[in-house]
């Protein structure tokens, strides 16, 4: 059985035709060609799968695409403006908040989901919503220091 | 996994046995089985179900008696089966042993080892494995139950 | 995953009426955490999904008669941030809080929890030890089912095929009542519970002795373990160590752990033990600070 959802991805809206079981990770990765979301564990525990559905970081993993039908949907594709990287993004590459990459996509959405909500958090609080982002590359510091890095940039990126 | 189940019967270890190594009793003691049909003297084929929760499996399979020692009271026999739906098995031992206890009082010991396999094996092994004590609990009870007797 | 039919009702009605006509060809899903899994990996293989996603008068919290009455699609995270629980059942927000990670809790529901019946989940420990009711409705009506009843295995609850869990319902703690979740998590933060403890404490304020209590366990029986033998052994009691340890031996005859990859089963029993010594002194200390 396959449905028409309608969806709003990083700005842009889009009309896709999908069979009932399509998850969204593949919707986007598929038929969008949005590669920057990476599959990781497929059982929403590692977090490389994050998007934002309407500011929320979810487990793209374990949402159906019809589940985005009508929603704002946020990959990391959508985070830089006009060219201009989110200050997330700029901080991660200052201060070295990534190895191989493959986190990263899911660590720079959480974190910007993470600032949204709490322009000025501490660690403790970095800590606590960054939580179920997992990272086999960094030790977890280098992330940390760029979340709070982040926060002393212009969200634009500077 | 190793199960292990015991009990005592109040009927001697002839009847017991007769009466064991008639498959009919043996499928309908133990809870699950679907159907049971003889293909030679020593193999059975059968259905059997088991559910944990939402999840139903469904085994399609063979049960081989590879041992039967009647002086010894020993019975061993031999299961391999499929659910298809899910792309898992199972594949087990079990052994029958009965000790006389007295001229109308059977040990009966039960002893399974068995492997899961596939994705029935990934998901709930540990459940899967309370589930099995269950059903051999129930097993023995139905054949004591059957056999006139009471619980050891 | 294999195909279904994808209905999303925006009324009740059509939701029961749809459980009505395939019974147990259909599972109803709501933020999905869990069915998704069990979906991909072809353990159920539902013809219909009916998805409560549109189903409007199901995701609020309210406050009425002694009560709380939280709707079956609130989220997890609602219930960790909501200022409603917060500051009228606290120890209920910060279970939510304890559950998975932040994009779990983002959508996963209470009542989608309660029907998927994990014993090691984290809520239905601390709603049982709450006195909580759920409402469960088909188009043939509706019951309400004390939480205490409504588990009976692993992943099976009283539900029939053609109900849904439509609400909770948790009476407001009583004056001088302590509360509180012990999450016991050996390895990693966004797990199951190895062990979990939820414990309630009434006393008396002038005499500090017990009036009622309740003890709750997860991840130690096939389903939410609530052990009443030990809940009597404190009733009319002073808190003292001696009774702590006395309560946690009852509580651990009473479990029945498996073994598995969060612990084996002797580790989990003595870690009940601990855990219910530990949950119980906290919460007694909740109720006496509590008191005027």
């Amino acid at each position: 059985m396959t449905h028409t959802i309608r969806l709003n991805v990083n700005g842009k809206e889009h009309t896709v035709e999908v069979p009932s079981r399509r998850l969204l990770i593949d919707c986007l990765r598929y038929d969008l060609g949005l590669t920057g979301t990476k599959e990781g564990c497929s059982v929403g525990v590692c977090g490389a799968c994050t998007v934002l559905m309407d500011g929320k970081p979810i487990s793209s993993c374990l949402a159906l695409a019809l589940f985005a039908d009508g929603k704002e949907i946020v990959t990391v594709e959508g985070l830089a403006r006009e060219g201009r990287l989110d200050r997330v993004q700029q901080a991660f590459i200052d201060y070295g908040g990534l190895q191989c990459g493959i986190c990263t996509p899911g660590m720079v959405v959480t974190a910007k989901a993470l600032l949204d909500e709490n322009p000025d958090p501490t660690v403790d609080e970095i800590k606590e919503w960054m939580m179920g982002n997992l990272c086999r590359c960094t030790g977890y510091y280098k992330i940390i220091e760029s979340i709070q890095g982040a926060t002393a940039l212009e969200p634009g990126g500077e | 996994m190793k199960f292990e189940q015991t009990c005592t019967i109040a009927a001697g270890p002839l009847k017991v046995w007769n009466f064991l190594i008639d498959m009919e009793n043996v499928s309908r003691c133990l809870p699950g089985v679907e159907s049971m049909t003889l293909v030679d003297e020593d193999t059975y084929e059968g259905i059997f179900k088991i559910r944990v929760g939402p999840i139903a499996l469904k085994f399609k399979g063979t049960l081989r008696v590879e041992e039967r020692d009647r002086d010894n009271w020993h019975v061993g026999m031999r299961v391999e089966a499929k659910d298809r739906r899910l792309g898992g098995g199972v594949r087990a031992y079990l052994e029958v042993d009965l000790v006389e206890k007295g001229s109308d009082e059977t040990q009966l010991n039960v002893k399974l080892e068995s492997h899961v396999l596939g994705k029935i094996g990934e998901f709930g092994q540990p459940v899967m494995r309370k589930k099995t004590d269950a059903l051999l609990q129930e097993f023995a009870r139905q054949v004591s139950q059957e056999l006139g007797g009471d619980q050891g | 995953m294999r195909a279904f039919e994808y209905r999303e009702p925006d009324n009740l009605e059509e939701v029961l009426s749809l459980l009505h006509d395939h019974g147990e060809d259909a599972k109803i899903i709501a933020g999905g955490t869990a069915l998704v899994i069990m979906l991909n990996q072809r353990l159920i293989m539902p013809s219909y999904l009916i998805s409560l996603r549109k189903l409007a008068g199901l995701n609020s919290v309210d406050s009425a008669d002694g009560a709380l009455q939280l709707g079956a699609l609130v989220t997890h995270r609602e219930m960790e941030t909501s200022p409603v629980i917060r500051d009228q059942i606290p120890v209920l927000a910060e279970t939510f809080r304890q559950v998975a990670t932040l994009r779990i809790r983002n959508m996963a529901t209470v009542g989608g929890t309660l029907a998927h019946a994990d014993p090691s989940q984290d809520s239905p420990v601390t709603l049982m030890a709450l006195d909580a009711r759920v409402g469960l409705s088909s188009s043939g009506g509706s019951r309400e089912v004390p939480l205490d009843e409504f588990f009976t295995d692993y992943y099976e609850t009283v539900l029939q095929p053609d109900e849904l869990l439509t609400h909770v319902q948790v009476p407001l703690p009583k004056p001088h009542t302590g509360s509180i979740y012990l999450k016991f998590l050996p390895k990693t933060e966004d797990d199951y519970a190895t062990v979990g403890v939820a414990a309630s404490v009434e006393i008396e304020p002038s005499s500090q002795l017990c009036r009622e209590c309740r003890i709750v366990l997860g991840g130690v029986a096939p389903t939410p373990l609530r052990v009443k033998e030990a809940e009597a052994l404190l009733s009319g009691q002073k808190l003292a160590p001696e009774l702590l340890h006395k309560a946690a031996s009852v509580v651990q005859e009473h479990t029945d752990p498996i073994s598995d990859s969060r612990g084996a089963a002797d580790y989990k029993r003595e870690m009940a033990g601990v855990c219910v010594r530990r949950a119980l002194e906290q919460a007694w200390q909740r109720a006496l600070t509590e008191s005027p």
